[in-house]
């Protein structure tokens, strides 16, 4: 048994126009007429076939978009993924419609209703204008949706006869070209029933070749050359905008829907993402390489939760300012891997805990920078400025290095007398400045290495009492010039 | 080793105890001391209060106001991040290390504006991921944000440390602590202008000079220059 999924308002879902509220329609543009309305447009008074200076008349604040072939297909690759999930054999059936096959799904989800409703759940991210049919076969289960009487079967399904399959269906709905409908008619079919009871030469003589093997496949009696539908290895998406973007913000709009299919696309194919790119084309620049600026997001540990990709690049975008309008956008997946199965451990929250720093990570880098967030690395130099490097964090790092690097310290009754602070590089002062009190502790670098010729490689370290009452970590290099370096904070 | 112990559990209220007999001294001190008896004396919580946002008043940076801590952080810090954001000067790893404290549990946050400063010190009291964040705020400061804040850490149970000029010390803030430090050679001054469970208390000198005697304890386990 087949379940068919028709999707009347396909074209315009496909432009990202739902969310905005507005009366959309697509046009002709050869021939000046509307070829598909949205709900708000015809709540206005807007119908399919309507004259575009009518169209206005009706309504000035109408906005109007052509059809877009490749947006068209994209959505339907997203809805057959979204409905992968109720079956390993979903077929694209263009223009506007997905076909899946049920019958060995029946076993595991109990009942064709049951198959609807988690289907509708599914479906509400995606579309909010769909029919749905049921029949023996992928035709007959469209042509059920396209005449809007999906006849839900019973458990009996199988025992149905044919006609019982095809009552109700008028000719007039069915996917046939209106000279065909309009012939058929003008002989007095209007139902599929009365085709089915002619004998089968009157038949093929009334439909042609073409449409009696669609009838045939209808019934079962030809076999259907449905091909199933695999996703795609990648995942790439490209807008091109009808107005030029002055904002970053303005772009959360279309990447939300991008980014949800992403998403869809990831978990179908059960893979992880760790980052993607947003390429912009800007309206003009005059450096020729900011043309086109890239923004990466990514999240070390890889994820494929929508809210979570959405919220990062959110938190990019803020930060973000554009030098010029944009054009279009181009989304590209950059690293992706399998996802791995995780073992639930009801006493060990390492793994839960590990996800969140990462997360958090990532949401500070995100809005904040790459270096934003670092950690000290300890080394064995002898300069203080040497002796720890701040690194940006990276937790996979962290996590293979391990363990403390305290073994690699020495003189440690040495560091007793080091400030809590260190100043970011040292300070020139002047001797009148502070009161020596201990010192001085000499600390010499391989000289050989030493580039910079104001503070010395050689030092006598003293601890002094500043003018104000603090304790300062002050040096003198070779040329008898002071330096604060620290605060015993 | 990162599994919920049930002293935690019990800690955080979650494990009713038919015997209610405190807990045992010992154990006590070590686990929730702030390393500095007068201190402890004077803090109910005995212990820098975790799931709290303390103010410091400061005359200038480097007095003494992050030695006050290290005692306490180099418990709390084992399972837990350490947070410096925007601080005016970068924390010496080595020594923080030598005190117990790793140093890859310290983070440093850089930003580039006070709005991104006050995200960042937000986000990390939110997370729970940290047992301590230090911040340095303006002298002017904003009621709605202390709010934030002190929520966001009572919520996570992480203990923010408010830096701020002892010129605010006229102004009120939403933060249940407040300290005043003054500099006093060896030692430092530290009145409580405002707490839990308690009234402003007199100056109290605390000496913050690092022990020697730890860093022997942790010298013991390390090759000398002699041994090489």
């Amino acid at each position: 048994m087949w379940m068919a999924f028709y999707f009347p308002q396909l074209s315009l879902e496909a432009l990202d126009t739902n969310g905005c509220g507005n009366a959309t329609a697509l046009i002709n543009r050869q021939k000046s007429k509307l070829i598909l309305c949205n709900q708000q447009a015809r709540a206005t008074g807007l119908k399919e076939g309507m004259s575009l200076s009518l169209a206005y008349t009706l309504n000035p604040d109408l906005q109007l978009r052509e059809k877009d072939a490749r947006a068209e297909w994209e959505q339907l690759e997203i809805l057959a993924l979204c409905l992968n999930q109720f079956s390993a054999t979903v077929c694209i059936s263009p223009p506007r419609a997905i076909l899946i096959e049920v019958a060995t799904m029946l076993q595991y989800f109990g009942s064709v209703s049951e198959i609807e409703n988690k289907a509708r759940q599914a479906l509400n991210t995606w579309s909010e204008n769909y029919i749905i049919g049921f029949a023996k076969t992928g035709k007959l289960a469209l042509w059920r949706a396209l005449s809007k009487k999906p006849l839900l079967p019973d458990k009996q399904w199988q025992n149905l006869d044919e006609e019982v399959w095809i009552q109700d269906i008028l000719i007039k709905h069915l996917d046939w070209s209106s000279k065909h409908i309009q012939r058929l008619q003008g002989m007095g079919f209007n139902t599929l029933n009365s085709l089915y009871r002619l004998p089968t030469s009157l038949l093929r003589r009334h439909l042609g070749v073409g449409l009696y093997t669609q009838f045939g496949q209808a019934l079962g009696l030809i076999k259907e050359p449905l091909t199933p539908y695999h996703a795609p290895e990648t995942f790439k998406r490209e807008r091109l905008f009808e107005y030029e973007v002055e904002s970053t913000l303005a772009l959360l709009f279309p990447l939300k829907s991008i980014i949800q299919s992403m998403c869809l696309f990831l978990q179908r194919r059960r893979q992880w993402m760790y980052a993607f790119e947003i390429t912009l084309t800007l309206a003009w620049s005059t450096n020729k390489a900011e043309t086109s600026p890239v923004i990466r997001i990514q999240h070390d540990l890889g994820s494929d939760s929508a809210p979570l990709w959405l919220e990062l690049t959110e938190l990019k975008l803020t930060r973000l300012t554009l030098t010029a309008p944009v054009r279009s956008m181009r989304v590209d997946i950059v690293k992706m891997e399998q996802s791995e199965e995780e073992s639930g451990d009801l006493f060990n929250n390492f793994q839960q805990q590990t996800r969140d720093q990462n997360l958090f990570i990532s949401r500070l880098q995100a809005r904040l920078g790459e270096q934003s967030i670092q950690t000290p690395k300890l080394t064995n130099e002898h300069l203080p400025e040497q002796a720890m490097r701040f690194l940006s964090v990276s937790l996979i790092e962290q996590k293979a290095k391990g363990g403390s690097s305290l073994r690699k310290l020495s003189r440690n009754n040495d560091l007793a007398h080091r400030p809590a602070w260190q100043t970011k590089k040292p300070e020139q002062i002047t001797p009148n400045q502070f009161q020596i009190l201990e010192g001085p502790e000499r600390i010499s670098s391989a000289w050989w290495l030493n580039n910079n010729a104001v503070h010395s490689s050689r030092r006598d370290y003293y601890i002094a009492r500043w003018f104000d009452g603090r304790k300062a970590w002050v040096f003198r290099n070779d040329l008898g010039t002071w330096y604060l370096h620290g605060w015993f904070g | 080793m990162h599994s919920p112990s049930l002293n935690s559990l019990s800690n955080k209220g979650l494990i009713w105890r038919g015997n209610t007999s405190p807990i045992p001294v010992e154990q006590k001190e070590e686990k929730l001391s702030t390393g500095f008896d007068k201190i402890d004396a004077l803090l109910n919580s005995n212990g820098w209060p975790s799931g709290d946002v303390i103010e410091v008043l400061i005359s200038q940076p480097g007095i003494g106001e992050l030695s006050l801590f290290t005692p306490w952080l180099k418990r709390a810090s084992q399972d837990k991040k350490v947070a410096f954001i925007n601080p005016p000067f970068i924390p010496n790893a080595t020594l923080l290390e030598l005190q117990g404290i790793e140093s890859q549990q310290l983070w440093l946050i850089n930003t580039s504006s006070e709005k991104d400063a006050l995200w960042a010190q937000y986000q990390c009291l939110k997370s729970g991921l940290c047992c301590a964040v230090f911040m340095w705020h303006p002298v002017k400061a904003d009621m709605a944000n202390t709010r934030k804040l002190q929520l966001a850490a009572k919520n996570s149970n992480t203990l923010g440390i408010a830096y701020r000029s002892e010129k605010a010390a006229n102004q009120s803030t939403l933060f249940p602590y407040r300290m005043h430090l003054k500099s006093n050679k060896d030692e430092i001054e530290v009145r409580f202008l405002k707490r839990r469970g308690g009234w402003e208390t007199r100056p109290i000198a605390i000496s913050t000079q690092p022990n020697k005697s730890q860093f022997r304890r942790l010298a013991e386990h390390q090759p000398t220059l002699s041994a090489l």
